[in-house]
Formats: structure tokens, sequence, C-alpha cells
């Protein structure tokens, strides 16, 4: 095919985004709210756990934890979706000639659609449990788009290795588990030990999850230097990724 | 240089066909521990040259195995060749597989967004040929319905229509002379003539020598990955009975 120009460049990338969101969620409000229904149950149960301990230490944990498992869902689903993405894509690379990256960057793209539309709906739940809209929510696109890249740049990786590896969905869904709780997502930095905090001082999605928390709940522009260093390291990274899938990309049409 | 459409020199392709114990990730370690082979080399395509003038049909044929999938998914640039060079001129498009890039579950209009965006077009040049593309394939009626909803053949044709109405200069079409039914072959057929009359050069990989011969102004075949003797010329006549 011929994708010489930007538009048509463009076009592609829209069309498989567009795609793929309308399979994963038929496209349909229904659909939407069928994946809306994931985080909710999970918000349900959290909440009803760890509500008698963490409601005393965290001030308006509902909102808390709500924004954590928004930003992990994103995370684990985007992630999720760019490491299968070449795989589930296998008849088309086969088939037409255009840039693979595509693949994987329509695939986070599409959860990133689903993303926004959960935000949309979650700040109206904020607002519903008292948290007061200021203009730090307009820190709201540039900490997703953080996000974004650090979800890009995985994928990106991942979904080469599991072309060549088949069981790795398994192993990412392991060590996905396994992050769930070393992330502060059902509950806060301030309320674990030294040892704990030091982990999720150097875990990026915690910081990006923090600050969030900071901007939407605490209306703070916190602009304090881990957040900085995460979006420039997360920026290098999502760059180095997607070099590194350009090269390890080559030849994939005769390994899928 | 000349100034054929296609050129290729020297081309060759080796694959190394890896055992499925390797694919997984234990079986990576021991494969690495083991020192073991990379997997088997296969060359699918040795020492193939040859060239196609502007508004030549080429049909490619040969038995099962001999390369001829992979000389397409060559000139397209699919896969990359290990050894030799190819060089297209103008825009490249493929009709490989009619199956691929089809979404079952959205509708035959959205379809044609779809493969027409693939196949080249715009979204928006795509947008404004879907009626002339669903007349073409004869299933106006049928354009909201879900994709799945239609038969084999008809989804063939839908693919091929929106192909046939992309920007192309080289055409590369696998095995679609076997799908459908006669009517939609001689449509096929038709519309190949008239890529041709309009300077469009067509390469044609089929396992239907009769209907190849309709259409093509040569015939290359190969042969365990290699060119068997010269390409034949068909005749003038031949080619315009199609």
């Amino acid at each position: 095919m011929s994708v010489s120009s930007a538009g048509n460049r463009w076009d592609l990338f829209w069309m498989l985004t567009r795609t793929e969101f309308r399979l994963r969620d038929q496209g349909t409000l229904a659909g939407f709210l069928w994946t809306l229904l994931h985080p909710l149950f999970i918000f349900s149960i959290l909440y009803a756990l760890f509500t008698r301990w963490m409601a005393p230490l965290v001030p308006n944990y509902a909102a808390c934890l709500l924004i954590g498992i928004v930003q992990w869902n994103f995370f684990s689903t985007a992630t999720t979706a760019g490491m299968t993405s070449l795989r589930r894509k296998a008849g088309l690379i086969a088939s037409f000639s255009f840039p693979r990256g595509y693949v994987v960057s329509s695939s986070i793209a599409a959860v990133l659609l689903s993303h926004l539309l959960e935000w949309a709906v979650l700040l109206a739940a904020l607002l519903v449990l008292g948290v007061r809209p200021g203009w730090s929510w307009l820190l709201l696109p540039a900490l997703i788009a953080v996000e974004v890249a650090l979800a890009l740049g995985i994928a990106s990786v991942l979904s080469v290795l599991a072309v060549d590896v088949r069981d790795l969905d398994h192993v990412w869904g392991l060590l996905l588990y396994g992050f769930f709780f070393l992330t502060p997502v059902f509950y806060t930095a301030e309320v674990v030990g030294e040892g704990a905090r030091r982990l999720i001082a150097v875990n990026p999605l915690a910081v990006v999850i923090d600050a969030t928390r900071a901007a939407v709940i605490g209306g703070a522009f916190r602009a304090s230097p881990s957040i900085w260093l995460v979006a420039a390291g997360a920026g290098l990274f999502c760059a180095a990724s997607v070099g590194l899938f350009d090269r390890m990309s080559r030849g994939i049409s005769e390994r899928l | 240089m000349s100034g054929a459409a296609l050129e290729v020199r020297g081309l060759g392709k080796l694959f190394h066909h890896t055992l499925p114990r390797y694919r997984t990730m234990v079986g990576r370690l021991r494969r690495w521990a083991d020192g073991g082979p990379s997997g088997l080399p296969v060359w699918a395509l040795k020492d193939v040259s040859f060239e196609v003038a502007r508004g030549e049909c080429l049909g490619v044929m040969g038995p099962n195995g001999s390369g001829k999938s992979t000389l397409l998914a060559l000139i397209a640039g699919i896969l990359e060749p290990t050894e030799g060079a190819i060089r297209a001129r103008g825009r490249v498009n493929t009709l490989l597989n009619l199956g691929a890039g089809l979404q079952q579950e959205l509708s035959v209009r959205d379809n044609v967004e779809i493969f027409g965006i693939l196949t080249g077009l715009s979204r928006r040049r795509a947008l404004e040929l879907t009626p002339r593309i669903l007349d073409f394939a004869g299933v106006e009626p049928l354009a909201e319905v879900r994709m799945a909803e239609l038969s084999s053949g008809q989804a063939a044709r839908v693919a091929f229509s929106t192909a046939m109405h992309s920007d192309l200069d080289l055409l590369l079409v696998d095995e679609t002379l076997s799908v459908g039914d006669s009517q939609f072959q001689a449509k096929c057929e038709g519309e190949f003539q008239r890529l041709r009359r309009e300077g469009r050069t067509l390469i044609v990989v089929s396992h239907d020598e009769p209907a190849l011969r309709a259409v093509a102004t040569r015939i290359l075949r190969l042969e365990s990955g290699r060119v068997a003797g010269e390409p034949e010329r068909i005749a003038a006549e031949a080619v315009s009975r199609g």
C-alpha cells in the first residue's frame, strides 16, 4: 500500500485505532458501559475491603481509590493490548506493507479512547464525592500523556518479544499482578512503611498516580522533582523503545 | 537501468523455520543453553531475476511451495530479501489475501473504508468511492449488514472491488482468479484488461492456467524457488480474448 503522505499515515493510524476501539467496545454506549463495569467492580471490592483501615488515614479515600483504579486499569489494559497486537493483526501484517509500529500504537490509542471516556465519568463521580474542580485539573492531559508514553514504551518491546515467545502473555500477567500491589492503587505512599515507600518512590507509575491524585483531589500543581524526572524519563524511554521496535520488528511478517 | 515497471535481480529469500518447542520462554532458554540451531533453513527463492514492462501483466505459475507467494510478498515489501534487489517504480498495491483486513463484526460499508485505506486510499477518497465500490461488487443492498453475513464470494468481491478502485501503478494479485464464481472471475479478467489499457502493471499468481493465460502477457514459471526457463510470451490475441 502507499502510505507516503502524512494524511494517508494519519488515516491509516486512525482507521486502525477506530476499528480496534469499535471491536473492543462494540462501538456502542452499552459496550462502553460494559468496559466501565470492570473498574467499578474492582472499586466496589477494594473499597469494601480497605475503607475501614484507609479512610481514617487517607482523606477522601473513595476518590483516591477511583483515580488509582482508573490509572492502573489503563496501564494494565494498554500494555497487554499492545503486547498482543502484532499477533492479533498477523493477517494484516502478512498482506499489507505499512509501518508495523502503527499496529502497537493504534492498540494503545484505542485503550486511551476508553480511558478518556472513563476519566469523563470519573470526574463527574469526583464532583459527587465532594472534590472541587480547580486549575490543577488542567495538568491531567500531561499526566495522562506520561502514562501513555510509559505504556507505549513497554508495549513496543513486549509486542515484538511476544511474537517469538508465545507464553510471554502469562509472564506479563503475573508481573502485572505483582506490580499492582507495589503500586499505590488502593493505598497511598503515606500509609506504608519506610521500606515500601522507597520501593514506591522508584516506581514511575506510582509517581504518576500520586501526582494525579494531588492535582485532581488536592488541587495542587505539585511540581515535585519526581514527576518531572518521570515525565522526562518516560519520554526518553518511549523514544528508545520505539527505536528498538523498529530494529526488532524487521522481518516480523515471517516470524508471525 | 531500464525503464521497466519492475526489475528483480538475483533475488533470494532464506527462511528459518522455527520448531514449535522453541517458541516458549523455556524453549528459547533451552535452545540458548544447548546452543541449538536457530531454525531449519529453507531457501524459498534463489537467484530469481526478471523484468516487467509498464502495462504488462506477468502471470506466475508453479507447484505449491515453489515460492510464488513469497515472490509477491517480497515485491510488496512485506518480506525483506535475503539477497538480490527489487526495484519497483510507482505505487505498489497488493491483493494477496482477500480476507485480510476485513472485519467480520463491522458493516460492509465500514469494511470498504478500512480496506480502501489499507490499499492506499485516503479516508475521504474511500468514503467518496464507497457507493461505486459497493455497486461494482454487487452488494449495495447489503451495505449496512455485518461482513460475517456475506458469503465468501461476496466478501472476496468487496475486497477485490475496493482494490480495483485504489490508486496504483503495480498491482500484485495472489490467487484471486480461483476465488468466486465464473461471473466474478470474468469480472476480474475484465478489470485486469482495463488496468493494462490504463498503463498499470500487474503480476498475477494463480494455479488456474487457462484463467492466467486469459489475462497474462507473459508467464513465469517457478520450481523449487527458481525460475524455470525463460518466461513464456502469450499471443496478444489469446490475451484479448479474455
